[in-house]
């Protein structure tokens, strides 16, 4: 179950450093990046198939983002999109998700932060939202009674925690950023200046990590991770 | 009334009342000068012809001159005549001289009967002229001069009179004249009130009919529109750089990052981190400018929806309620129910993080910070109080601009630019707030338009609610 996934990504992408910073940053996760320069190779490539996820950057030569990912959707081709853009306005980023984008990043973004949501769209295909029971070692949520439990004991959480341990679980393994927490979880895209989602975490913990069972939520650099820890 | 005596269109309406009642009485002295004198050479030449006729028309002699005056005396009752021996007696005529007038008068002279004289009911004054004749008799010939004594009488009392309602008259006028006058003065001041507080794109009204007044509109919006057009540019240029910037710095982040997966041990790492941090800051302003940019385009607008206030608010003081006790303060929610305003909730939300999130951040350990909301004639009050510093009354308004922090939070990581974003936010919203002293700390009140009324809702829109 903590087996990275192996995500065969198609990058629509122009710009050679951006390219090359994914190259190298993704590669440790071991994806299959295939990466087409324009907008006509990239939609003719993405049409063909054969990938879990589009990454596609907004401003492009030939047919902009936007205009591809509509051209695929309405060519019934739902590969899960990422778009990546420069811009970072609230009517960008709202009409990327209209166009058919299934998540959308800023740049810069933070490695993990991509990392975070590849995995995402990878569990996704796996087991594609329909399963209402999450389970991290003893620790198990139903998405659909809101009831959770570790162990025998019955955990009682706030609307915003239930939410926040259930993010946390279907990220399971994977380093999950603050940042993208504050999106997930709050809809904050920005950054907060008081220890909004720390404060919350450690609530979290006080109430599932106790009693003796091993710790399940740990802090890493710049967010969290959710899962059994040597 | 203090501010009227102070005011402008008092003192131009005492100062055009002073100079119009000067003018006046010069105006009056002038033509009494001239209308008495006027009359005087009419009455002398009159009584100078009387006089030569009786003498020259006599045959001579004491009794010559006396039958001259008994045949003018009988044509007619306006002259009067007075014949007297060089000892004083009475040889003809009909006026009689009290011997103390007699004593001082010499050539021509103005009388009355205050000047011991007896003259008839429908005579008021006299003028005469005393002539000594050859043999040493004295001749006085006088006419009539009521015109004399009327214009004497008029000027020493009814013409105060009339001065005085006048100057009354000129003073009301000039008054209301001026005040309508400096009424647009008043529109003037209120207009750049209004700008001074951050309506850039208000105007002064100009009426068209070209006078000063309009001149002085004219080139005052002039100036405004200049005054606009560079604070335009300076946004315009902040705008530009945070975009420009953008890339390279996204760039340099990059770079770091894919520099810190090589890092050959933890210390190299950690330096990696601490300058991604800092690029982040940096980063994290030039966003903050961009987006306050994004909103004053008020593009947003079109945007707009109903945003149900009262859940966004509960929501939003759940999650920092639990933050304020891990601090160790308090957060209290008073929120009425079914508040909703339009808006874009997005921004809303944000605008009320950075707010909270201030009251968080200054309210000392211990100290608690206050949510209410409700419903007000046709908006919807928000107030987020705390119990820190407070800002001093005369930064509240400076501390809305861009960049500008007090010395008090000069030490703490921010960008200067919250309370810019919150402004830009409200203004969008067409909302209005103001900082209040909460004795301690800040109070922020804000005003936003309300929507129509819609049934109150118990559950939070967005989180997944567990049964």
């Amino acid at each position: 179950m903590n087996e990275p996934e192996r995500v065969r990504i198609l990058l629509i992408e122009d710009d050679d450093k951006t390219v090359a910073y994914l190259r190298r940053g993704l590669a440790p996760e071991g994806h299959a990046l295939s990466v087409a320069t324009d907008g006509c190779t990239g939609l003719i490539q993405a049409a063909e198939g054969g990938f879990d996820l589009l990454i596609i950057d907004r401003m492009l030569p030939g047919i902009d983002g936007l205009a591809l990912l509509r051209t695929l959707r309405t060519g019934k081709i739902d590969t899960p999109a990422l778009f990546l853009t420069a811009l970072g306005s609230i009517d960008d980023r709202v009409t990327g998700l209209r166009a058919g984008g299934d998540d959308y990043l800023v740049k810069p973004f933070e490695l993990a932060e991509l990392e975070a949501r590849i995995c995402a769209v990878a569990r996704r295909r796996h087991s594609p939202g329909k399963s209402t029971r999450l389970r991290v070692a003893d620790l198990a949520l139903d998405r659909l009674s809101g009831e959770v439990t570790r162990g025998d004991r019955v955990i009682e959480l706030t609307p915003r925690e239930f939410h926040l341990l259930s993010f946390l679980m279907l990220h399971e393994g994977q380093i999950v950023p603050r940042r993208l927490l504050l999106e997930k979880v709050w809809n904050y895209h920005y950054e907060t200046r008081t220890s909004i989602v720390q404060t919350h975490i450690s609530r979290l913990r006080d109430k599932i990590d106790t009693d003796g069972g091993r710790p399940l939520i740990r802090t890493v650099k710049r967010g969290y991770c959710m899962g059994l820890h040597d | 009334m203090k501010n009227t005596l102070k005011s402008t269109a008092f003192r131009l309406s005492l100062q055009s009342t002073v100079i119009s009642g000067a003018s006046a009485m010069i105006i009056s002295s002038v033509i009494y000068y001239a209308a008495g004198s006027a009359i005087r050479r009419e009455l002398d030449r009159t009584i100078k012809n009387e006089q030569m006729e009786i003498v020259s028309g006599s045959e001579g002699g004491t009794g010559g001159v006396a039958q001259s005056i008994a045949d003018e005396l009988s044509e007619s009752n306006r002259t009067f005549y007075a014949l007297l021996s060089p000892s004083g007696g009475m040889l003809a005529g009909n006026l009689r001289i009290p011997p103390a007038l007699l004593a001082r008068w010499q050539g021509y002279e103005t009388l009355t009967r205050a000047d011991g004289l007896a003259l008839p009911r429908h005579i008021t004054a006299i003028r005469g002229l005393e002539t000594t004749l050859e043999d040493g008799d004295r001749l006085y010939v006088a006419e009539e001069a009521n015109g004399l004594l009327a214009l004497r009488y008029f000027f020493a009392h009814s013409f105060w009179l009339y001065l005085t309602g006048m100057l009354a008259l000129a003073m009301a006028g000039g008054f209301l004249l001026v005040r309508s006058a400096l009424a647009r003065v008043q529109a003037i001041a209120l207009t750049s009130r209004e700008i001074m507080a951050g309506n850039l794109a208000r105007r002064v009204a100009v009426d068209g009919s070209g006078d000063e007044f309009d001149r002085l509109a004219l080139s005052l919006n002039a100036m405004l529109d200049q005054i606009e057009m560079l604070m335009r540019n300076i946004q315009q240029v902040s705008n530009d750089i945070s975009h420009d910037l953008r890339s390279p710095l996204a760039r340099l982040r990059e770079s770091l990052e894919i520099s810190r997966l090589d890092a050959p041990d933890d210390q190299t790492e950690h330096a990696f981190d601490e300058a991604i941090t800092q690029v982040d800051h940096v980063l994290g302003i030039f966003s903050a400018i961009l987006r306050i940019a994004e909103i004053e385009s008020r593009a947003r607008r079109e945007h707009f929806s109903e945003v149900h206030l009262t859940e966004l608010l509960r929501d939003m003081s759940g999650s920092f309620k639990t933050v304020a006790m891990a601090e160790g303060k308090t957060l209290d929610a008073e929120l009425e129910p079914g508040l909703v305003v339009p808006g874009d909730r997005e921004l809303l939300e944000q605008m009320f993080v950075n707010l909270i999130e201030n009251a968080m951040i200054y309210s000392p350990v211990g100290g608690s910070i206050q949510i209410r909301a409700r419903a007000g004639a046709g908006r919807v009050e928000v107030e987020i109080a705390d119990d820190g510093p407070g800002i001093p009354e005369r930064e509240r308004q400076r501390v809305l601009q861009r960049f500008v922090r007090l010395d008090a939070s000069r030490h703490r990581e921010g960008t200067g630019l919250g309370l810019a974003l919150v402004a830009s936010i409200a203004s969008l919203h067409e909302a209005t707030f103001r900082f209040e002293d909460n004795a301690p700390g800040l109070r922020v009140v804000l005003h936003l338009p309300r929507a129509t009324q819609l049934p109150a809702r118990d559950t939070l829109p967005d989180v997944p609610r567990p049964a």
